[in-house]
């Protein structure tokens, strides 16, 4: 079924943030941040600034009438910098004036004097310093200490993977609008309403019946609005009830890429042991995460590390270590994957380090190592409808890997310069937020007397097709067409107390408290029909079907719209609000043991590659799955998300490299210098199966959810590069860092040893 | 100032007077208030903002998509702007039609400029081709990267919307009757004609500003004063691409894809169109001059890298007076070169090239297209019986300027093509660059990449070569 939301994206109707109407008198909003990686601020000057043309006000900390505290889970972040800044980029001031170009424009006449300090970015470096944003967490399973005398094979080694810039098109940005008896609206580009509504009220001081938060669509967020987007809200707000005037800050390219975090980089250490026939016997970790200058999202992120430390595979004996660490970076984020890849990452590194200890194909090792039904994950929950080995079987059987291997050696005994390698990649992705209590979501139904429908829920449209999603799902309930529904937008007043669009799980949530709110408004009608049908209810089976009453499966004469009529006629509440908080889900904290996923998504990838061995440059050849999608809701949406996962995946390993001065400034700081993939870098063939015969009775109508697991099938491409490296290099060991820039490739190629070149 | 810009808007004539320096991006989303014309990046690198500039040009009606990001407002005087909403009609194009069935949107924020650099590709003079319509929207970035659907939707319907592929006024009634273009189309040559042309005001003392494509300068000119005097070029080209006395003569003015186009330039060079197919996009090479790049002085340059390996000749005008300089003596520091203030660029020569001559010419960058260059190389040769008669070799990248490589160029003339003197050739080029670490890669990368680029200019032309492990990792 296509998705119909988008006609107006065809035309260039939707408004973005940046697009909405807004009154003659807005005011617009510039952050002034910081140009240095850490200092004391010496002295803050902004009077030029102040009597530069157009300028209303200037807000520094000082003017902040709540708390001066933005931070979500550990409250270690201020909204503007008091006595010292802790990364380049961090806000100091607000400026605001008539116009944007005013703000900016004055924005460069603030002066500000720091005494510099020492910037660490290096996440082992603030390990040394004990600059933990947490205690470390460790999560185990059985006693890798014992289980190392029963391993043939050890290896350890050293596995980093980058940061990535979330580049969502449209940048952050909020609109603030005086509203009656001191209140305040803010339109905000957020996946999270209500945290924006929470920082907001925090900074103001304002109750949150005060702040209302209205989101209509993102231009793209990926999770880098899950928290972020609350600090250029709570601006708005601030500066809005200042001024008692509409204020609209909405980032440049360059200030978001500045201001705001990233994907955060990894640097991990692993351990890992096999008996002789490749089975893994235990495998210990160490991630060392760079969380920035704040905890922001991190700790969660750095659960959800350890949650998928072994990704789809079973391992007896599990000890992972996981330390969250303070260093002088923007705050670092939420991003698609929310650390999975970064764990996922060191398992296949480790892997492949033991692969080739062993002189065998890493995929004997990844497949002879997947989970089956009832293994037990190191978090004590255990993998249930597993289908991590049908996917891996399907992938084999469909994309004849077999003939692959074949055709790949060939091509590289034939050719000299150039050589092919791929890569299997097998994914396993828990559904919930780790934090049980976020598990909750709400739906709103009206039915106007016209039989047209209206919804409002907790999850905000990004581009991941969630509206589409659900007015499908209460057209199948109510049977009535789609073009009835109308999904409104994710308003706090509409849905309050919201957990934000994230985790992958906002169409199975909110869809499962839409499914309640309509049955209930469907067991109202279906009751009023019975009497106006003078049906016993207990006997006959009175239903809708295509807008139209129906006894005992035969048409009753009474159409959905004459229904609604005379229910309406009747007094009855044609309104109906529902709550779901996913079942049977549960952890433990300190024991690190639960049930804290619904269900598990399975997938496995192929990604091949090949390397032009003179240049030191690669095309990525193709990008293929099997994916478990269950009963997809919308093929269509499921697979563009998972299409364009995959694609993110690769960018995140190949071409994008966040760049910072080892001072802490960004250097990537445009389109310009941060690359991602383009319509020429995307695989020659991109290809996803839906797994057969998949279903999920934990989800939606039997559907999964798709957001993030896809994003993994990318990391597949460093380990197909590996492998091409290794056609041309036999005798060469590479290092586990990514990204794989054209740049690592070749210095990996031709570095130091010398080697004869394979005839 | 007493001089309106006047254009057509979506078919609807616009007087303004605001400063002829204003960005067109910002004056379609804040004064025309067509926000479907996305701010995506502001430097020409997403494609976002890209509308249709439609002039006419050899007495047709022309049109071109550009990054509105990187126009000034004075560049559309007189010419036809297309913003997506001048596209919309009642019913979806056959385009916009595609895209949704394949499932090629998602956040929907790339997905203006997407049509109008297809609808810009459509209406070219181009003959239509799969290939060329993916180059089209090669500009355009998809973060949700929803590349794969788009590709399917593009497939779509290029082979069900049977437009006509000849290019011209046939076309664009083939595009109104299939309903990718409103009616309106029909009567903008006529509108167009009844503009009078910008005058060139007087600079007024106020800083004056050389304005070409604009593709550099626009990014330079953020900061820009607000009575900045744009001087502009692009209406003062001659004949674009001759052969005169033995050279190739091209005017300062040509566009990237003037040349990519060129059939004379591909006589000589098979391959000049692929070449030029890296430098930027779509968008970037309908705006971007031959001299633009040459006076921007880029150390990676990829145009200069390209004329360097030709041993061009610079031809500079001042008033009625011609001054030559070879490009290769003409940079003499970073961004500086040897140019006086009231000379301009006016024309590039170069030899028609003679014999058994080879050329080619690499680019390395972080993404293959729309980036700048780690590291370019040119190469030109003339070989008889295996020596090397003639050779001219640049690189890019590797020094504060583009460079022509001298010393590596002398070393290799009358030497005979062996694994030996390639070797020893390369590690000259070692001693003539003189590369810093960036964001584009370390010294030691691009040191190891040109040496890469030397070794691949010859392994492409004579494939036969085995070439011996010492020559590779030496």
């Amino acid at each position: 079924m296509k998705n119909s939301d988008l006609l107006f994206h065809a035309r260039g109707e939707s408004k973005f943030i940046d697009d909405i109407r807004i009154p003659k008198d807005t005011l617009f909003g510039s952050v002034f941040y910081s140009s240095i990686g850490h200092g004391r601020i010496i002295s803050l000057d902004t009077s030029e600034a102040l009597g530069s043309a157009g300028v209303a006000s200037i807000l520094t900390s000082k003017d902040v009438p709540g708390e001066n505290q933005i931070g979500g889970i550990v409250s270690d972040e201020s909204l503007l910098a008091e006595n010292f800044v802790h990364y380049a980029g961090q806000p100091v001031a607000i400026i605001i004036a008539e116009t944007s170009e005013m703000a900016r424009n004055a924005a460069g006449k603030i002066k500000i004097e720091f005494e510099e300090l020492p910037a660490v970015t290096d996440p082992r470096e603030a390990y040394r310093k004990g600059d933990l944003i947490i205690p470390s967490r460790v999560f185990s399973i059985g006693e890798t200490s014992l289980a190392w005398q029963d391993c043939q094979v050890i290896v350890e080694g050293t596995a980093e993977t980058g940061a990535q810039e979330h580049l969502y098109l449209e940048t952050q940005g909020s609109v603030a609008f005086p509203s009656d008896s001191g209140s305040i609206k803010i339109i905000s580009a957020t996946q999270a309403p209500t945290a924006v509504q929470k920082a907001a009220c925090r900074v103001t001081g304002l109750p949150m019946n005060k702040i209302e938060v209205e989101v209509s669509r993102l231009g793209g967020a990926f999770g880098g609005k899950e928290d972020q987007a609350n600090s250029f809200a709570a601006m708005a707000a601030l500066a809005c009830m200042k001024l008692n005037r509409p204020v609209k800050i909405v980032l440049s390219r360059q200030e978001d890429m500045r201001i705001t975090g990233k994907r955060h980089p990894y640097s991990s250490d692993f351990k890992i042991g096999l008996n002789a026939e490749g089975k893994i016997l235990a495998y210990e970790v160490t991630f060392y995460q760079n969380a920035g200058a704040a905890a922001d999202l991190s700790p969660a992120i750095l659960d959800r590390t350890l949650f998928h430390a072994t990704n789809s595979y079973f391992i007896p004996n599990v000890k992972a270590t996981a330390l969250s660490l303070r260093t002088n970076l923007p705050p670092n984020t939420a991003f698609r994957g929310f650390g999975a890849p970064q764990g996922m990452f060191v398992i296949e590194s480790a892997i492949y380090k033991a692969a080739e200890k062993m002189g065998v194909d890493p995929s004997l090792i990844q497949k002879k190592n997947l989970l089956s039904e009832g293994d037990t994950f190191p978090y004590g929950q255990k993998a249930e409808n597993c289908n991590s080995r049908k996917s891996w079987d399907e992938l084999e059987r469909i994309f004849k890997v077999s003939k692959l291997e074949e055709t790949t050696r060939e091509f590289n005994r034939k050719n000299k310069f150039f050589k092919k390698g791929f890569a299997l990649m097998p994914v396993t992705f828990g559904i919930s937020f780790t934090n049980t209590s976020m598990n909750q979501a709400s739906a709103l139904v009206h039915i106007y007397s016209d039989g047209t429908i209206g919804i409002s829920t907790g999850a905000v449209e990004m581009g991941q097709g969630v509206n589409m999603k659900l007015r499908q799902i209460a057209s199948k309930i109510f049977s009535v067409s789609i073009d009835k529904i109308k999904l409104e937008t994710t308003n706090t007043t509409r849905a309050a107390n919201t957990s934000p669009t994230a985790a992958s799980s906002a169409a199975d949530m909110n869809g499962k408290a839409l499914e309640k709110a309509s049955a209930e408004l469907l067991r109202r009608l279906i009751k009023f029909s019975a009497l106006e049908l003078d049906a016993d209810e207990e006997q006959e089976e009175v239903t809708i079907e295509n807008e139209e009453v129906r006894l005992n499966g035969k048409p009753s004469g009474l159409s959905w719209s004459e229904l609604i009529r005379m229910s309406l006629q009747e007094r009855m509440d044609l309104s109906s609000h529902a709550h779901y908080a996913t079942p049977g889900i549960y952890f433990d904290k300190f024991l690190n043991q639960g049930r804290p996923f619904n269900y598990h998504v399975y997938g496995t990838g192929l990604v091949e590659v090949t390397l032009d061995c003179i240049r030191g440059t690669y095309e990525v050849d193709s990008l293929k799955a099997v994916h478990d999608f269950g009963e997809s809701l919308n093929p269509l949406v499921d697979l563009g998300q998972a299409e364009g996962a995959g694609m993110q995946g690769l960018g995140w390993l190949t071409m994008e490299e966040v760049i910072y001065s080892n001072k802490g400034v960004l250097l990537t700081d445009s389109l310009s210098g941060y690359k991602v993939p383009d319509i020429y870098f995307t695989p020659k063939e991109l290809k996803i199966e839906f797994l057969e015969n998949a279903n999920n009775a934990r989800g939606i109508f039997n559907s999964k959810a798709i957001g993030e697991p896809p994003f993994m099938y990318g990391i597949g491409v460093f380990f197909a590069l590996l492998n091409a490296m290794k056609a041309f290099r036999p005798l060469k060991e590479f290092d586990f860092k990514a990204p794989l820039t054209n740049e690592r490739v070749l210095l990996s190629l031709y570095k130091e040893e010398r080697e004869a070149v394979p005839a | 100032m007493d001089n309106p810009i006047i254009f057509i808007s979506n078919g609807k004539e616009v007087r303004t007077f605001l400063s002829p320096a204003v960005t067109l991006l910002d004056f379609i989303r804040k004064e025309l208030n067509l926000t479907g014309t996305k701010e995506g990046c502001r430097e020409g690198d997403c494609g976002a903002c890209t509308v249709l500039v439609g002039g006419i040009e050899n007495g047709g009606l022309f049109y071109r998509a550009v990054n509105s990001c990187l126009v000034p407002l004075g560049m559309v005087h007189g010419k036809h702007l297309v913003t997506i909403e001048g596209v919309n009609q009642k019913a979806l194009s056959p385009f916009q039609e595609a895209l949704i069935n394949e499932g090629a949107i998602q956040c929907g924020f790339c997905t203006p400029g997407i049509i109008m650099s297809m609808t810009g590709y459509l209406l070219s003079d181009r003959y239509l081709s799969l290939e060329g319509a993916i180059d089209a929207i090669g500009g355009n970035i998809c973060r949700c990267t929803g590349y794969e659907a788009i590709k399917r939707a593009v497939y779509s319907f290029m082979m069900e919307s049977e437009i006509s592929l000849e290019a011209g006024r046939k076309r664009m009634e083939s595009l109104i009757e299939k309903g990718f273009l409103p009616f309106s189309f029909m009567n903008i040559e006529q509108m167009l004609k009844e503009i009078a042309p910008l005058k060139t005001l007087s600079s007024n003392g106020s800083p004056e500003v050389l304005f070409a494509g604009g593709t550099d300068l626009m990014l330079k000119m953020r900061d820009r004063p607000p009575d900045i005097h744009l001087h502009f070029l692009t209406e003062e080209k001659e004949e674009k691409i001759i052969i005169e006395k033995g050279f190739f003569v091209l005017d300062a003015g040509l566009s990237v894809t003037e040349m990519m186009n060129s059939e004379l330039l591909k006589s000589s060079f098979p391959e000049f169109g692929s070449y030029l197919r890296l430098f930027g996009s779509e968008q970037i090479r309908n705006m971007a001059t031959l001299g633009g790049n040459i006076v921007n002085a880029s150390p990676a340059a990829d145009l200069v890298n390209i004329f360097l390996a030709l041993d061009a000749t610079l031809v500079l005008k001042n008033k009625n007076e011609n001054r030559e300089v070879t490009l290769k003596d003409f940079y003499l520091g970073y961004k500086q070169f040897d140019k006086k203030g009231s000379e301009r660029l006016s024309k590039l020569r170069f030899l028609l090239p003679e014999g058994n001559y080879f050329f080619n010419y690499e680019k390395i960058s972080r993404r293959q297209h729309l980036d700048i260059a780690s590291v370019n190389s040119s190469i030109y040769m003339e070989a008889e019986d295996g020596f090397i008669r003639k050779i001219h070799i640049s690189a890019g990248g590797v020094a504060p300027f583009p460079l022509y490589l001298k010393e590596t160029a002398q070393f290799f003339k009358d030497r005979q093509i062996t694994y030996e003197n390639i070797r020893d050739g390369a590690l000259i080029a070692q001693s003539e660059i003189s590369p810093i670490s960036d964001i584009r890669g370390s010294e030691e990368y691009k040191r190891l990449l040109l040496r890469q680029l030397l070794l691949a200019h010859f392994f492409k032309f004579f494939p036969e070569l085995t070439i011996s492990a010492e020559i590779l990792f030496a």
